[in-house]
């Protein structure tokens, strides 16, 4: 597909299996975001078909799909508890209780503006709303990036503690090492097409050597 | 649990590897629980579906055992956890002697060596 003049995605097929961490990786630039906002049904204009648990996207998949942009998309003004009533009545599968739960897990006051908090803070706030439906597909796209070890860790605890095995979790990221371990398989997109698609354990098995090693070498410029 | 995982080689034997140290060194006792999949997930950061994998590699190898709906166990069978304890040492033995060998020593020195070191000679 094209982009303001670019072709990001070329000629790219790709079939990911139902309940699997699948990391989405590459560098800055090799498509993810467009992928992802495919999927996510928010991206208009592109050729192509894309199926996802078993439909056509459009409004009925976007329904399927929980999406958490690269960037930050909620509203600076608004207070944590805001954003998840707004989540609450945007979302029929938003489970409301459950990111209450999570929120105090992750001592998040309810009461802080958004605006106020840090990069790490609202990151881990949008990863329990994004959490908290219950979807059949997760698109997350960079959710470790700029955020200290510290936040990562909490925010990759979290992921983990919600994900259902029957559904499934597209986490896209350029930084492999830091999350490596929690993907079943592995997709690596670069310039827009797919150079690389596999089971993470078959792939360090056959290659004695991390993803992340192996990213390193697909991607040396 | 935690664990260092070493960069190559997949994640789930070496989660076997550790779990096989623990149950020779018996940090985990015959008939012990072990954590549920999720929460041990968590704790490493692991993938469920690893943890899986080597929860049922270790059923099938006879070292785990699961009480239906109510979570897994080591075995309680001590002479499988004897035969692992002798497999480990088997293991390290042969790493040992594969070193000394390829630094040229012979086996009688090797012997001797390890006589005169246990006996707190050298």
């Amino acid at each position: 597909m094209r982009f303001a003049g670019k072709e990001v995605l070329k000629g790219l097929s790709l079939r990911i299996p139902r309940g699997q961490i699948v990391g989405l990786l590459g560098p800055n630039g090799a498509g993810k975001t467009t992928l992802l906002r495919i999927l996510s049904v928010l991206l208009k204009g592109w050729h192509g078909q894309a199926v996802v648990a078993g439909q056509e996207i459009g409004q009925a998949s976007k329904a399927k799909v929980s999406y958490l942009p690269d960037k930050p998309s909620l509203a600076n003004w608004m207070r944590v508890q805001d954003a998840v009533h707004f989540y609450a009545e945007f979302f029929a599968d938003f489970d409301q209780a459950k990111a209450q739960t999570l929120l105090t897990r992750l001592h998040l006051d309810a009461q802080s503006k958004i605006g106020g908090l840090s990069k790490g803070t609202v990151e881990k706030v949008q990863v329990v709303l994004t959490m908290s439906r219950k979807a059949e597909l997760y698109l997350l796209d960079e959710p470790i990036s700029g955020v200290d070890p510290a936040a990562r860790e909490v925010i990759m605890d979290t992921i983990l503690s919600q994900y259902e095995e029957d559904s499934t979790i597209i986490l896209s990221t350029h930084m492999v090492q830091e999350v490596e371990r929690i993907f079943d398989s592995v997709v690596f997109l670069k310039e827009g097409q797919v150079v690389l698609q596999d089971a993470v354990e078959t792939l360090r098995e056959e290659h004695q050597e991390s993803i992340d090693d192996l990213f390193k070498e697909v991607f040396r410029c | 649990m935690s664990l260092e995982f070493k960069s190559s080689g997949p994640i789930y034997l070496q989660l076997m590897q550790e779990f096989k140290k623990e149950i020779v060194s018996e940090i985990r006792k015959p008939g012990d629980k072990i954590e549920s999949v999720r929460d041990l997930s968590r704790s490493l950061g692991v993938s469920p579906g690893t943890i899986q994998r080597a929860f049922l590699e270790m059923e099938r190898e006879g070292l785990l055992y699961t009480k239906r709906t109510n979570g897994r166990y080591v075995t309680q069978d001590t002479a499988r956890i004897d035969q692992l304890r002798r497999q480990f040492m088997m293991e390290m033995v042969a790493d040992f002697v594969e070193q000394m060998r390829e630094s040229g020593v012979k086996d009688t020195e090797i012997l001797d060596n390890v006589q005169q070191y246990l006996e707190g000679v050298s």
